[in-house]
């Protein structure tokens, strides 16, 4: 039951967003220059967006319409057959918010200090228990793209 | 034939050697895949010519699909979609201590269902490429929206939200300037978005950062060290060719199914597998470890990588996601798929027909004389691989251009897909549609302008005619086969 009800919660998340999504598009779509009316039809800049975004909400609201209909059997059907593992979510996300990170220090401290430190908390986070590997493989990793884009391909990195 | 010159360079030979074990070595650890190799090693061919670069991915492509038996053999979990099917009886093997058997099976399997494809590669493609040439404007718009219609097929149950997220990509693909009034369109004033949405990190966020994210949902434990047991076992050219049959037959149906846009070695390794379970003498033995069952999904599934290349090259449609990936490669080297690259590009296209040849070589070369270092993959602890790949993701998505924000593609594609994972939205179809998108507006919008006839001109010509027809009918298939079951299934 729990899970039946985190998965149906997840699509009316994911309808709504997807919604949300054509709505905001539209939005900015009116702000776009005038179009070029040609032949009989406007086909200027935001002729095709609209287009897409007017297949969006007739798709969006059938398989909206599909879930409504077939609720929990739909649901059963789909990908989500365990309860949501809360531990794995702030795992994610603590990740996430390291890359961003990782991406703010590159211009500010350089690619070698910045990627030292992404390593080195990326596999305290996966549990990695070697000492040996705590230092070669951040070193190595370092070492060897640095090698393979700067001196190698000539590709200057941050 | 002057593009099989290409083939005496020996730095080409070095990179086509070099693709085929990084691909081998991504298809060999579970969770990793060809896709996601290629995507993170286009960046790389960036500085390198454009045979060059394409070989190097072409090698991984023909590695990876192999690299996958790997694992399925051994542990008993494929190391790519493919291999799923060689678990049945190659895992089976493994456990009555044939493990050695069963991947010489597979080496020489993938090596005769590649060779396979390639020759109808070779054969058919410049034909399909003369026909692509009569194409004009309503021809490429409807070709076009028959490429998206493929998304039915690779969408599995999830028809209607594979063509939501194809339609999302063809949103996104509009970002940037107007390609017929040359305006901006959605960039907020930023400089960084007029070029458009940066295809290559947008690709390696989806494919690559996306898994990560979500391999990291698991237990630390799941991600550790996994035992391999493998001993070294040869088989016969006698035995090999007491089965010619079934190399044959598996060939065949990958090659084919790999041509049919939208399927993938996914369904011809399972397809493969029914056919000979359903021709041999002894289905039964079938899921107990016999040869005929790895040598049905292996062949099949290396045969499907010349057959997936038909579209891509001759049509510019990709076949799957692992050709849609390869797309973005051709690009990235001012390649574009379809009729033109046949018409002005014939040596780079023969040079990499001659490499698909050459990397099967390889590949048989290392999986007959490598094999028992190359098991030594599959037992690679992943929570050491993760931040590792993470780290080329990153830079790998900057070196395209130098540019920061290319990085934050990456990651916003990344976390994108991982969402629609969680959310149960395809990821393939994004790809389709921002690769088609720019093909499909600029063909209707142009098309429109140069005709009175409004709409029209897409039905009044015959080629645009036809693929809109059989657009309708592949998006019509999924929605009647499942009436026809649930009459079936209300009849009984």
């Amino acid at each position: 039951m729990y899970v039946e009800g985190f998965a149906m919660r997840g699509e009316w998340i994911s309808h709504i967003s997807v919604f949300i999504f054509a709505v905001a598009t539209y939005i900015f779509t009116l702000i776009l220059p005038s179009p070029l009316s040609v032949g009989g039809g406007d086909v200027g800049s935001y002729f095709f967006p609209k287009v897409i975004i007017f297949v969006i909400l007739t798709l969006n609201s059938l398989s909206l319409i599909g879930l409504i209909k077939k609720g929990k059997k739909v649901v059963c059907n789909s990908s989500v057959k365990q309860p949501p593992n809360k531990k794995g979510y702030y795992k994610v996300a603590v990740l996430i918010s390291l890359m961003v990170v990782y991406i703010a220090m590159l211009p500010l401290v350089g690619y070698v200090v910045s990627t030292l430190f992404l390593l080195v908390l990326m596999m305290l986070i996966y549990n990695v228990v070697s000492y040996k590997l705590f230092v070669f493989i951040p070193i190595g990793v370092v070492s060897i793209l640095f090698f393979v884009f700067e001196s190698f391909l000539r590709i200057p990195l941050p | 034939m002057e593009g099989l010159l290409y083939l005496l360079d020996l730095q080409l030979l070095t990179m086509i050697f070099t693709g085929v074990l990084v691909g081998i070595v991504f298809g060999a650890i579970p969770g990793l895949s060809a896709t996601m190799a290629i995507a993170l090693f286009i960046p790389i061919t960036f500085t390198m010519s454009p045979v060059t670069g394409i070989s190097f991915l072409l090698g991984i492509y023909c590695g990876g699909m192999y690299g996958g038996a790997i694992p399925a053999i051994l542990i008993g979990t494929p190391g790519t979609p493919g291999a799923a099917a060689t678990i049945l009886d190659g895992y089976a093997m493994g456990k009555k201590g044939e493990g050695g058997r069963a991947l010489a099976y597979a080496t020489v399997g993938s090596f005769i269902g590649g060779l396979f494809s390639c020759i109808v590669l070779i054969l058919l493609a410049p034909q399909l490429a003369s026909f692509g040439l009569k194409f004009g404007g309503p021809e490429y718009f409807a070709l076009g929206i028959f490429g998206l219609s493929i998304v039915a097929s690779i969408s599995g149950e999830n028809v209607l939200k594979g063509l939501i997220v194809a339609a999302i990509g063809l949103v996104i693909a509009t970002i940037g300037m107007d390609p017929i009034m040359g305006s901006p369109r959605f960039t907020f004033g930023s400089a960084n978005l007029t070029g458009g949405i940066s295809f290559i990190p947008a690709l390696i966020g989806l494919f690559a950062i996306s898994q990560v994210l979500v391999d990291s949902e698991q237990q630390n434990e799941t991600l550790s060290k996994k035992e391999v047991n493998y001993q070294r076992q040869r088989v016969s050219i006698k035995e090999i060719a007491s089965k010619w049959i079934e190399f044959l037959r598996a060939s065949v149906i990958g090659t084919i199914v790999g041509i049919i846009p939208g399927s993938g070695s996914g369904i011809s390794t399972f397809l493969s597998y029914n056919e000979s379970k359903r021709f041999s003498k002894t289905p039964e033995k079938y899921g107990e470890g016999i040869a005929e069952g790895v040598i049905a999904t292996e062949t099949s599934n290396n045969a499907t990588t010349g057959g997936a290349l038909v579209p891509l090259l001759t049509l510019g449609i990709p076949g799957d996601s692992v050709t849609a990936v390869i797309f973005g490669g051709l690009l990235i080297h001012g390649l574009t798929p379809g009729p033109d690259l046949f018409a002005n590009n014939l040596d780079v296209v023969h040079g990499l027909f001659g490499t698909l040849i050459i990397a099967n070589i390889f590949m048989l070369i290392l999986g007959m004389f490598f094999i028992r270092y190359l098991v030594k993959i599959a037992s690679v602890p992943k929570n050491v691989l993760i931040p590792i790949i993470i780290v080329f993701c990153f830079i790998g998505s900057f070196s395209i251009s130098n540019n920061l924000f290319d990085i934050w593609i990456a990651l916003a594609f990344g976390v994108l897909g991982y969402l629609m994972v969680k959310f149960n939205y395809p990821l393939p179809p994004l790809i389709l549609g921002m690769i088609l998108g720019p093909i499909i507006e600029s063909n209707l919008r142009r098309s429109l302008i140069q005709t009175d006839e409004g709409l029209l001109i897409f039905f009044t010509r015959p080629i645009s005619l036809l693929f809109i027809i059989v657009t309708v009918l592949t998006l019509l298939y999924p929605v009647v086969k499942k009436l026809v079951k649930q009459r079936k299934f209300a009849g009984l």
